[in-house]
């Protein structure tokens, strides 16, 4: 019963916000500068109806997850490093920063200069994401309880299983709280690249060449498909990340009680 | 032979030790006692080797269980996972067996926050049995192991340790004057 009201409450948000887009279309009533939701979504089902739609969907899909996989594979690792070694913290520090705090476009035009248009989108996607999962696991393994760790050298146990019982359930929450956060970023910041890179097959060559050629129904109907997707890979990684604590962690999660502070009793 | 070696160790500028000796009774029970910050639990954890004297050594040839004065339990472990987590992969029968012994095999399945002090102290005893017989230990660690049980659970688990304790050597911190008579072959105090 709480489902379906839920599913009710946000019908009804959507059909609201959905309403006062038409208001507005109406109250500017023209379809070049703003287009009522209506045109937009029949255009949207025109391009659903295209195979070359799926294609630069998936194209772009899997270019950013390139990228946003790199940054995960990369960001563990020298949080892993720097958590054993101070200097690689040291070194690393003002690095993150520096890249947290440059302006993406700056990135963007710096990395057309020195590589391909294609790979580009993934490297800034990467780029966005390597700062967070860094410091976000750093944070949670420097976190790790100490106590535990004093447990598990009272108790012998092996590097694997502190691995696998102490360190892995500690540093979970820092990292799905990165992927949470910064996921949807980067997917934003990868299709912002692809407008300005304008690899071949890409979202961003179609909202690029739409704004060209004044096409802002069709850039409208891009726009939703890249806002619906986000969504999906949100959802999708909120459903993969707690499978996989559930997998680290055993079934705590369901009792939705495991937080960052929670972890020693 | 289980022997601190002129152990010396400071926190800071707070000297805990200064050249302390002491030789523990071979297969007995040793009550240590003494004033909070004489250092009970440090030398625990010197003789654990969790933490490393400034100069001295301690003696002793075997394996070593400890069980620490917090529970320590793995907040996303059930019970029943939290002893197997420290037990060799051809040992975790033994969390069942413990479990029985203190009396929670039907709790088994429940997770820390869903247990009291006293139960979560208890899990901490079960786990340090069954580690103590997976590892075939000969010396026995424990730091004011029952502080949040009461009187007559304390008696059960004293009894079970007891048992447990045949012919192995046994270093124990209380407070507690009686449990002390109770657990305890001889004192030592600090």
């Amino acid at each position: 019963m709480r489902k379906v009201k839920k599913i009710i409450k946000s019908a009804a948000v959507l059909l609201f916000w959905l309403f006062i887009w038409q208001i507005i279309s109406i109250i500017i009533s023209n379809d070049l500068l703003f287009p009522s939701p209506l045109r937009v979504f029949e255009r949207l089902f025109e391009l659903l109806r295209e195979i070359n739609f799926y294609i630069t969907v998936l194209t772009s899909l899997l270019r950013i997850a390139a990228g946003v996989v790199s940054a995960l594979t990369a960001g563990v690792l020298l949080a892993v490093l720097s958590s054993a070694v101070p200097f690689v913290h040291d070194l690393l520090s003002p690095f993150m920063s520096v890249v947290k705090s440059t302006p993406v476009a700056s990135f963007i035009f710096l990395l057309l200069l020195w590589i391909g248009r294609d790979v580009m989108p993934a490297v800034i996607a990467a780029v966005i994401l390597l700062p967070v999962v860094w410091t976000n696991m750093e944070t949670g393994i420097k976190q790790t309880d100490r106590n535990l760790l004093e447990l598990a050298a009272a108790y012998k146990m092996k590097t694997s299983a502190k691995v696998r019982y102490i360190y892995l359930p500690s540093v979970m929450p820092y990292f799905v709280s990165a992927l949470k956060s910064s996921t949807g970023i980067a997917w934003k910041a990868g299709i912002a690249a692809e407008v300005l890179a304008l690899p071949v097959v890409s979202i961003g060559k179609y909202i690029f060449e739409s704004k060209m050629y004044l096409q802002t129904t069709e850039l409208f109907a891009w726009t939703v498909a890249t806002i619906v997707i986000s969504a999906a890979i949100e959802k999708l990684l909120v459903f993969a990340t707690d499978k996989l604590s559930d997998g680290i962690t055993g079934k705590y999660r369901e009792k939705g009680t495991m937080d960052i502070n929670d972890r020693i009793c | 032979m289980t022997e601190f070696v002129n152990i010396s160790k400071k926190y800071g500028d707070k000297v805990v030790f200064d050249n302390f000796s002491l030789s523990v009774p071979e297969e007995k029970i040793s009550v240590i006692m003494g004033e909070s910050g004489k250092g009970k639990t440090t030398l625990l954890s010197i003789a654990a080797g969790i933490v490393n004297p400034d100069r001295g050594k301690f003696v002793h040839s075997g394996n070593i269980s400890y069980m620490f004065q917090e529970p320590r339990l793995f907040s996303w472990f059930t019970v029943s996972r939290n002893i197997e987590a420290v037990l060799p992969s051809d040992k975790k029968h033994l969390s069942r067996k413990y479990l029985s012994f203190i009396g929670m095999e039907e709790d088994s399945g429940k997770y820390p926050r869903e247990l009291s002090g006293g139960m979560k102290q208890r899990v901490s005893f079960a786990r340090f049995l069954a580690y103590t017989e997976a590892t075939d230990a000969n010396l026995l660690l424990l730091d004011e192991p029952f502080s949040s049980i009461d009187e007559n659970m304390t008696a059960a688990m004293i009894e079970i340790l007891k048992n447990s304790a045949k012919n192995k050597t046994v270093l124990y911190v209380t407070h507690n004057s009686n449990e002390a008579e109770l657990v305890g072959d001889n004192i030592i105090e600090l």
